[in-house]
């Protein structure tokens, strides 16, 4: 096969000339079969290294591009604009990656500029055999399901919903507001959360544009970017939304009346089997715990609630159904959970009564909590000593690796309500203050100058002494172990996945980093978009942040979102697998291995069919189709094998 | 029941009741323990600080003198440790691994340390034996005794069979016998022997801090399984309440004279008497056999 | 009028630093963040003369006189705390072993409690291989502050009232060969 290939070397500046020698590459370059031009340039993705390319296409008649320079991650799509540009088809470029393969992970030069010749020479084997392809446009649904209805799934919802579009809104919990529904001030600014948030939850429940599925879950996700079709688990909430007025009449009558744990009060308060969440919450309607309503369970109730709801909208006969939606894109915003410290019986949660998390701390200090926002300890006195744990569950290796971002400066602000409503002394135990945000470190400051102790060292033990609750810590700007007796211990917990994030991944085939959170598909350029095109993140289930962060996530990922869905199409990856039906034996085996759903089962031809649309590209199912029926384009056997034997050879 | 025993030196000395104790209820559960031929000292803290290439090859004795993939049942916390730790030691660093058998080799001593299992005494009531065998012995529930469970810090750190902070087995244990097992944050917080000799006022602070919560959970026995941490706690008593002003009088018994009083077994034959903090008002709270 | 201490940097050995590194307990020293979990943990370092966390500062910067020289290292009970809760995985307690290994090889602070302790406790087992709790303390005790002898009776005669003090020394049988091997793995040094 005769091709003309142009061969391009990167320098990356220093990133691959300090290690590799570039010019030695595009030297032993030109001496390979069907090369006509091998050059090295300080920067192949800049315009001048574009242009280069861009000429020599038309100077020397190129029919391939090699270029040989970082991860084809970032500038794979670059380069093959260019080519575009110049009229070739843009899947006739292969990359060779000689930086995050070999320069950064070398120190021994010629060994490296050794190993990138290699894979130099691997990538031009690899082209000859490249096909052009073209890429497929889909028309785009207008449509957009948001999952999860705290503070980022509720910006993100009305966001879209506000340029026109509509919106399915799904909430497992009764209300939607997530976290933020539950938290007292909000820092740095100290406004209530309540008095942003409730805005925002009414205009949703107002907005025309968005439909919103409370007491719901997303249980199976088909189709692909533009075209996703979901389905919608709502679970009977027991009550007539349209009937229920929000009054509460059924929730004092309730004969399970303040016997049951509040989720909103994180187990501080008690509220009945029939309840409204909370008193802001949206929709304002009474929901039936099914796990705790006597009648739901044993069957056996006077119904007290049936009787007290003068509207008669308690409905014992409501069941569990499945809605099918339509939806042009995704947007995942299904939050974290707080770390539970009993994990650490070092920390004394659950042991000792006045060792509490910082959610719980959130709502004893709410005007609309349990105490009526007075700063309490169990026994009803107010505390004089306060302990604030940093670090809980966070930062550490036996739980999880990573910081949470939000507890110094949510502990910062404790301190200061503590201070605020108190005249106790308050001891914060931190490791390193992170107070990196805007008008954060003044707001450290202020709170340093209210008085309160900062103690750098982690609070190691919280035990009890003689009666005494103590935190145990090492002040480490002193280098003493230090006792500090105190009444109250907060510990300001990491903040984690959702348990229940791994099924999640699997229904929306995203990834998950190792830290459980989903993966977006660039940490600093892309942390909006996720590996499954047309699904995209927001807020914390990405990673933990605070409320302006996740805000302006919501917002991000409602714009990735909207730019499809005012274009009316996307563009897909053409790399697919297709079946030789001739070949096919029609084993079965590859429906098994698809993640995406994209292979289906001609009962009439009996063969294996793919979806050209769903399928990824991934090469699973090429991998393990038995008899080889199933190609991958652009990832051939015989490609594959080419690169590899132009890596191996000699010289 | 047939197992590998090593005793170490303490059972030889001032643990004689443990000694006595765990030989009369192997007797009762028909278990033999082989103590192993002529062995050494395990080194115990002294060895690893001077040493820890000689703390390696003074378990390591101990370890061959075992047959290739069998058991050692050990019967003292800081024994267990050293010999258990050998196996991770070796796994972590090879080197020093290839250096003590070399030296072994030299005197004709072969075998495999990592080879041999090595499990605490109470692992093996737990595990082998089974609660059910041993509720089927129980002729004297202990349920009038309120028992604190302290497991020390050897049993579980840096490794073991149960959690490093708040273990469960002993508990499990003394309940099984009937006991009211009382809730106990220190159940592993070191007792401090290693410094009783060299700085007794740290030592006698941490015994008081585990004295102070068996007091406050309202125990009436300590139940141990180690008899580093009975002597400390048990001799130490006094010390204690001198030095800080307190009046603690808690027994301090082995898990296994425990096991012996709810087996009906005689108590001196427990080696009941030996208590320096005296048991004897325990024995009130055992009922009689009809 | 005194000032803040300086130390100079050509006092201060980063060889030490490197050696340490790579003995047990020293491989992750690097990744210490300083929280003093371990100093807060630790049921001894209330009498420490510098807490573990600030141990592994000093190492770090090279002060191994210092270190060496610590009463801390002698504090430590081996309890393990340290080790099971610090966030970056650092074997603390296996640290401190190797630094008093390092203070016994190099003769720091041999007057010190700690390494007199050991000592015997690690001569008499050569010499028998096996230890006897009584004898070993006396020994102990005639060694580091005899007086104290007369203080330790009271507990001792209780000990032998309840038959826990055996008189009958115990011995391994083959004790030629036990103190050559140990002899040839001191001679390896550590």
């Amino acid at each position: 096969m005769a091709e003309n290939i142009g061969v391009y070397v990167c320098h990356c500046g220093s990133n691959i000339a300090a290690v590799v020698d570039c010019e030695k590459i595009a030297q032993a370059a030109s001496e390979w079969d069907n090369v006509v031009i091998a050059r090295d340039y300080k920067y192949m993705c800049s315009d001048p290294g574009q242009n280069l390319i861009k000429k020599d296409i038309e100077e020397y008649g190129l029919t391939r591009v090699v270029v040989a320079s970082c991860s084809p991650r970032m500038h794979e799509p670059t380069f093959r604009k260019t080519l575009e540009e110049a009229g070739l088809n843009g899947y006739l470029l292969e990359m060779a990656n000689i930086r995050e393969h070999c320069s950064w992970v070398s120190k021994d030069k010629e060994a490296a500029t050794e190993k990138a010749i290699a894979l130099t020479r691997g990538a031009v084997r690899r082209v000859v055999l490249h096909q052009p392809i073209k890429e497929r446009e889909v028309p785009v649904n207008k449509a957009t399901l948001v999952v999860g209805g705290g503070i980022a799934g509720i910006q993100a919802a009305l966001q879209i919903a506000n340029a026109g579009y509509p919106v399915y809104l799904v909430e497992k919990k009764p209300s939607i507001g997530g976290h933020m529904a539950q938290f007292d001030k909000t820092f740095p600014t100290l406004d209530c959360a309540a008095c942003i948030l409730t805005p925002k939850m009414v205009d949703v429940d107002r907005n025309q544009n968005i439909k919103l599925f409370t007491c719901s879950e997303v249980v199976e996700v088909d189709g692909y970017v533009g075209n996703f079709k979901v389905k919608v688990r709502k679970k009977p909430r027991y009550v007539d939304e349209e009937a229920c007025t929000g009054c509460g009449d059924c929730e004092s009558a309730c004969v399970m009346k303040n016997r049951i744990p509040s989720e909103f009060e994180v187990g501080l308060g008690k509220r009945s089997a029939v309840y409204i969440p909370f008193p802001q919450a949206v929709p304002l309607k009474a929901a039936v715990d099914e796990e705790n309503c006597l009648y739901l369970k044993k069957g056996k109730c006077k119904q007290s609630c049936v009787d007290a709801c003068q509207r008669e909208a308690i409905d014992f006969e409501q069941r569990e159904e499945i809605v099918e939606l339509e939806v042009g894109a995704i947007i995942l915003a299904t939050g974290f959970e707080i770390f539970d410290p009993s994990v650490g019986p070092q920390w004394g949660y659950g042991i000792y009564d006045n060792v509490i998390t910082g959610l719980q701390f959130e709502r004893i200090t709410n005007a609309s909590g349990p105490t009526g926002g007075k700063v309490l300890l169990k026994d009803g006195s107010e505390p004089k000593k306060v302990a604030i744990l940093h670090c809980i569950g966070s930062r550490d290796e036996n739980y999880n690796k990573y910081c949470s971002r939000v507890c110094c400066m949510s502990s910062v602000k404790f301190a200061h309500l503590v201070k605020e409503k108190t005249d106790a002394e308050v001891y914060e135990f931190y490791i390193d203050m992170r107070t990196f945000g805007k008008q954060y470190e003044e707001f450290y400051n202020r709170v340093q100058e209210e008085g309160v102790h900062f103690i750098r060292g982690k609070g190691a033990e919280v035990t009890e002494i003689g009666g005494e609750l103590t935190v145990r810590a090492e002040d480490s700007l002193l280098g003493v172990y230090r006792e500090i007796p105190v009444d109250l211990v907060i510990l300001n917990t990491a903040l984690v996945p959702c348990s229940d994030s791994e099924k999640v991944s699997q229904i929306f085939g995203v990834s998950r980093a190792e830290s459980g959170f989903f993966l977006e598909s660039h940490i600093k350029l892309d942390p909006i978009s996720t590996t499954n095109q047309g699904i995209y993140l927001a807020g914390c289930c990405q990673s933990p942040k605070d409320i302006p962060d996740t805000v302006a996530q919501g917002s991000a990922a409602a714009a990735g979102a909207l730019a499809a869905i005012a274009t009316g199409k996307v563009t897909t990856s053409p790399i697919s697998a297709s079946v030789n039906e001739d070949i096919c034996s029609g084993c079965k085996t590859c429906l098994n291995m698809c993640a995406y759903k994209a292979i289906t089962f001609d009962e009439n031809k009996k063969v294996a069919e793919i979806n050209e649309a769903v399928c990824k590209g991934c090469g699973t199912c090429a991998a393990t189709c038995p008899s080889g029926a199933i190609t991958n384009s652009h990832f051939t056997t015989e490609q594959i094998f080419a690169q590899i034997e132009g890596v191996c050879e000699n010289g | 029941m047939n197992f590998n025993y090593y005793p170490g030196c303490s059972l030889h000395g001032a643990a004689a009741d443990y000694r006595m104790s765990i030989n009369a209820i192997c007797r009762r559960l028909k278990m033999d323990l082989t103590e192993i031929e002529d062995w050494n000292c395990c080194g115990a803290t002294a060895a690893s600080s001077e040493n820890y290439k000689m703390a390696l090859v003074l378990a390591a004795l101990n370890l061959v003198k075992c047959e290739n993939e069998s058991e050692l049942v050990v019967a003292c916390n800081a024994c267990y440790q050293r010999l258990l730790n050998v196996n991770s030691k070796f796994k972590k660093y090879p080197a020093i691994k290839e250096e003590i058998t070399a030296v072994l080799a030299e005197f004709g001593i072969s075998g495999d340390p990592e080879k041999i299992k090595v499990r605490h005494l109470l692992e093996i009531f737990l595990e082998e034996v089974g609660l059910e065998k041993i509720k089927s012995n129980i002729v004297k529930p202990l349920s009038e005794l309120r028992l604190i469970p302290y497991y020390g810090c050897m049993l579980v750190r840096p490794e073991g069979f149960d959690d490093p902070e708040q273990p469960t087995a002993l508990d499990e244990l003394l309940t099984a016998l009937g006991a009211q097992v009382l809730p106990f944050y220190r159940k592993t917080r070191c007792c401090g022997n290693a410094v009783m000799s060299t700085n007794e006022k740290t030592a006698l602070k941490m015994i008081k801090e585990i004295l102070e919560e068996a007091h406050f959970r309202g125990g009436q026995a300590i139940v141990v399984t180690c008899p580093v941490c009975q002597l400390n706690l048990d001799a130490y008593q006094d010390k204690v309440n001198k030095e800080f002003g307190t009046s603690y009088n808690i027994p301090v018994l082995y898990f296994t004279q425990a096991m012996g009083l709810a087996f009906g077994i005689g108590p001196n034959k427990l080696g009941f008497d030996r208590g320096i903090v005296p048991r004897e008002d325990l024995l009130k709270l055992i009922p009689k056999i009809e | 009028m005194e000032g803040m201490p300086v130390i100079k940097e050509r006092n201060l050995h980063p060889q030490f630093y490197r050696r340490v590194k790579m003995l047990p307990g020293g491989e992750k020293i690097e990744a210490c963040i300083q929280c003093g979990t371990c100093s807060g943990s630790c049921p001894s370092s209330h009498t420490m003369d510098y807490t573990p966390r600030k141990l592994i500062a000093m190492i770090r910067a090279g002060m191994e006189e210092e270190v060496l020289k610590s009463k801390a290292i002698w504090m430590c009970a081996s309890c393990y705390s340290c080790k099971a809760r610090c966030p970056r995985g650092i074997a603390i307690t296996d640290l401190m072993y190797t630094l008093k290994n390092i203070a016994m090889a190099s003769g720091c602070g041999h007057k010190l409690a700690g390494p007199v302790f050991y000592g015997t406790f690690n001569r008499m087992v050569e010499k028998e291989g096996r230890i006897n709790e009584g004898k070993f303390i006396v020994t102990f005790t005639l060694k580091t502050d005899p007086f104290k002898i007369i203080g330790m009776a009271p507990l001792g005669m209780k000990m032998l009232a309840k038959r826990r003090l055996p008189l009958k020394a115990t011995a391994i049988k083959n004790k030629e060969e036990f103190r050559k091997i140990l002899a040839r793995i001191r001679e390896a040094g550590i």
